[in-house]
């Protein structure tokens, strides 16, 4: 937040110099209470009196008083440090400062872990996808001659039922006959259609439910795999020895639905990409400390990513949802409200007009990549302490 | 600064303190005078020291304090051999030697070191400069960096509050660059100033000393000896007794102390001992002085460059 000019003025040099200069000037403090003690103990030792005992009273009482005195130094010094408000660390708003630094720095690291989100996603999807590939008896550029992921995709609703032998069967031979497929139970047929229904309504979540339902029950009934002799897709991977089968059309069903998935998550984490960085020069533009900056851009970014969420999971079937009328997942709805949260949270990087100054962000994003190390390191520094003197 | 009502009574209460054993000199000189007038607080404290006095000498504290020197010689063995090597010839880090920076391995000034061998700041003065230096460099480039960044935003921003915002910045930085390049002139003169001080004050001690006679060191007979030495610088009309040491300084006070620690006295003992745990505080104080005026200096151009950056941006 903006800090007054007077607030800024009791800074870091300040605190330094006045620690210094009392470390130091300790000394001739120190040497002006010896001096001070010395010249009493000449006093009294200057006052002699002649008895037969070991220790003379007046040594007794030059004890006494040198104890005392070298006392009195040694607990000077932290008399002093106290009248002068030298505190326990080096500076009066260090600790302050250091707990922004700190607070600033943990938004940062978990803003730039959302940021890589997307790359580490994409590696993610892509081994997914490949993995149900090979299943599929499919590679990605078709070496098996079965044309690629994309080709087939388009075709995933041709290929049950289909005489798909030839176009579409890893090692398979000439093209045999259409792909048999054993019959499903009623209640495994009862979830699939409840399936189809959920997804053409729009209820993602309702439709993986059924789908993980109808799997478990398929597994648990056996349906073998289907496929004739020289055709029809193979699963390559999965006919282990008592490992129930799905058929070509199951296989490809829970195929689609992986790429669809992964294509949504792949979105949402580039969008929350997108969010984070629009949250960062947001906070910049709020603020004029990075610190507090990257705190706020965290705070901002998770319902900059929540927005987009939603309107990526329910975006995939506004086309479907128009249909039923539904306005909570309308397009226009979802995007009035997502420009209307942005136009909120920038308003300090816009002009006069109310358009975005891209100049503004920019240097603000460039400004942010600059400090940021620069508190970071300064939080380190800050946070070692310089203790003074303890109770000795 | 805010001094609380705490604060204020700590310290009142510590210059009561102070004032209640100093200010009443003349019923200690009563103590101790023959001349003076026996006022009754003084005659009662003369009575009492007198008591404390007497109980350490007696045989069953003798071997209670014979345990104790063992204690109090291996300390001072200890802090002789780490120091002798170190010292200039001075073998014995006492307090006033320590604080009137006779002790060279004390001294903090690592702009202007003493020519002492041993000096931590002698010896570390290459490193010390390096450091310094690339602290200074880093907070140059920090100061470039913070002059590129005022400057863009001074150019940029269209409100005039802001504006004055950032020209006050540009006044604060030039300021830091001001003390970044005289901050060791500032130091210097801190060190010098302090230097100054503390030779003016140890030139003026320089002539306090004590006394002891060293026959009360020897052990078992050192009272007779000491006796015996007494009488005979009476018979021949002597006016100091055979023996007598001058020692100067706080220095002179623990081992007038330590001598008769050793004679058997278990007050003396006592007392040496804590003087002794006395001069120990003293030296960590000093050491602890030491490198944090070390890392406070080094550290300097660092702190600049932060504050300014704080200020400014």
């Amino acid at each position: 937040m903006a800090k007054s000019d007077g607030e800024k003025g009791k800074g870091l040099y300040e605190n330094w110099l006045k620690n210094f200069t009392i470390n130091i000037m300790t000394q001739s403090f120190h040497a002006f209470l010896l001096m001070f003690i010395l010249k009493m103990l000449s006093e009294v030792n200057s006052v002699t009196t002649q008895t037969a005992t070991h220790l003379e009273t007046n040594d007794g009482i030059l004890a006494v008083l040198s104890i005392v005195g070298m006392m009195g130094i040694i607990k000077f010094e932290k008399l002093i440090k106290q009248l002068f408000g030298i505190g326990e660390s080096l500076s009066g708003s260090l600790q302050a400062s250091g707990m922004e630094a700190f607070q600033g720095f943990k938004a940062a690291s978990k803003l730039s872990g959302e940021i890589t989100q997307p790359f580490k996603k994409s590696r993610e999807s892509r081994k997914t996808m490949n993995k149900l590939g090979t299943n599929l008896g499919l590679t990605p550029n078709g070496e098996n001659g079965t044309g690629t992921l994309g080709k087939y995709i388009k075709g995933i609703g041709n290929v049950a039922g289909a005489g798909g032998g030839a176009g579409a069967g890893a090692g398979g031979g000439p093209g045999g006959g259409p792909t048999t497929r054993a019959p499903l139970s009623n209640r495994t047929q009862e979830l699939y259609d409840k399936m189809k229904d959920a997804k053409q309504n729009g209820d993602m979540d309702l439709y993986r439910a059924h789908r993980d339902h109808a799997v478990t029950q398929m597994k648990s009934e056996k349906i073998g795999a289907g496929g004739g002799p020289g055709g029809g897709a193979q699963t390559s991977g999965n006919n282990t020895g008592g490992t129930p089968k799905m058929t070509s059309q199951q296989q490809v069903e829970q195929y689609n639905d992986s790429v669809l998935e992964n294509r949504q998550d792949s979105r949402k984490k580039w969008l929350n990409s997108a969010g984070t960085l629009a949250a960062l020069s947001m906070g910049l533009g709020a603020t004029d400390t990075t610190a507090n900056a990257l705190t706020i851009g965290n705070i901002l970014n998770d319902p900059i990513n929540a927005a987009g969420n939603r309107y990526i999971e329910h975006g995939e079937n506004i086309t479907a949802n128009k249909s039923t009328g539904d306005s909570r997942y309308d397009e226009k709805t979802v995007s009035n409200a997502i420009k209307d949260g942005f136009t909120r949270a920038t308003s300090n990087m816009r002009n006069g007009d109310g358009k975005l100054n891209p100049v503004k962000i920019t240097v603000a994003a460039a400004t942010s990549y600059v400090a940021t190390p620069y508190n970071a390191a300064r939080g380190v520094l800050k946070s070692s302490k310089v203790d003074n003197v303890d109770n000795i | 600064m805010e001094i609380n009502s705490k604060r204020i009574a700590k310290i009142i209460f510590i210059m009561l303190i102070l004032l209640v054993i100093f200010i009443p000199i003349s019923d200690v000189l009563g103590v101790t005078s023959s001349t003076a007038a026996d006022t009754e607080t003084a005659q009662e404290f003369k009575g009492f020291l007198a008591w404390m006095l007497k109980i350490g000498t007696g045989p069953l504290t003798a071997a209670i304090a014979t345990l104790l020197n063992i204690v109090l010689i291996i300390v001072f063995m200890l802090l002789y051999f780490i120091f002798s090597p170190i010292s200039a010839g001075l073998a014995f880090p006492f307090p006033d030697q320590v604080i009137f920076n006779k002790i060279g391995f004390f001294d903090p000034n690592f702009i202007n070191p003493t020519d002492v061998g041993g000096s931590p700041v002698l010896i570390l003065q290459t490193l010390i400069k390096n450091l310094y230096y690339t602290g200074f460099v880093i907070a140059g480039a920090v100061f470039v960096v913070a002059a590129m960044t005022i400057g863009i935003k001074l150019a940029l921003s269209t409100i005039a509050s802001e504006k004055a915002h950032y020209k006050q910045a540009l006044v604060t930085w030039v300021t830091g660059v001001f003390l970044l390049f005289t901050t060791h002139f500032i130091m210097l003169a801190i060190f010098t100033v302090n230097e100054s001080f503390v030779k003016i004050i140890s030139d003026a001690t320089t002539n306090i000393k004590f006394t002891f006679q060293w026959t009360e060191a020897i052990p078992l007979i050192g009272n007779s000896v000491t006796n015996i030495l007494n009488a005979l610088t009476g018979f021949f009309g002597g006016t100091e007794p055979l023996g007598v040491v001058p020692v100067y300084g706080y220095g002179g006070l623990l081992i007038k102390f330590a001598s008769a620690a050793l004679g058997g006295d278990l007050v003396a003992s006592i007392i040496c001992g804590i003087l002794l745990g006395q001069t120990c505080a003293i030296i960590v104080m000093y050491l602890k002085r030491l490198f944090y005026s070390i890392i406070l200096g080094i550290i300097a151009p660092l702190i600049i460059a932060a504050d300014i950056m704080k200020k400014s941006l």
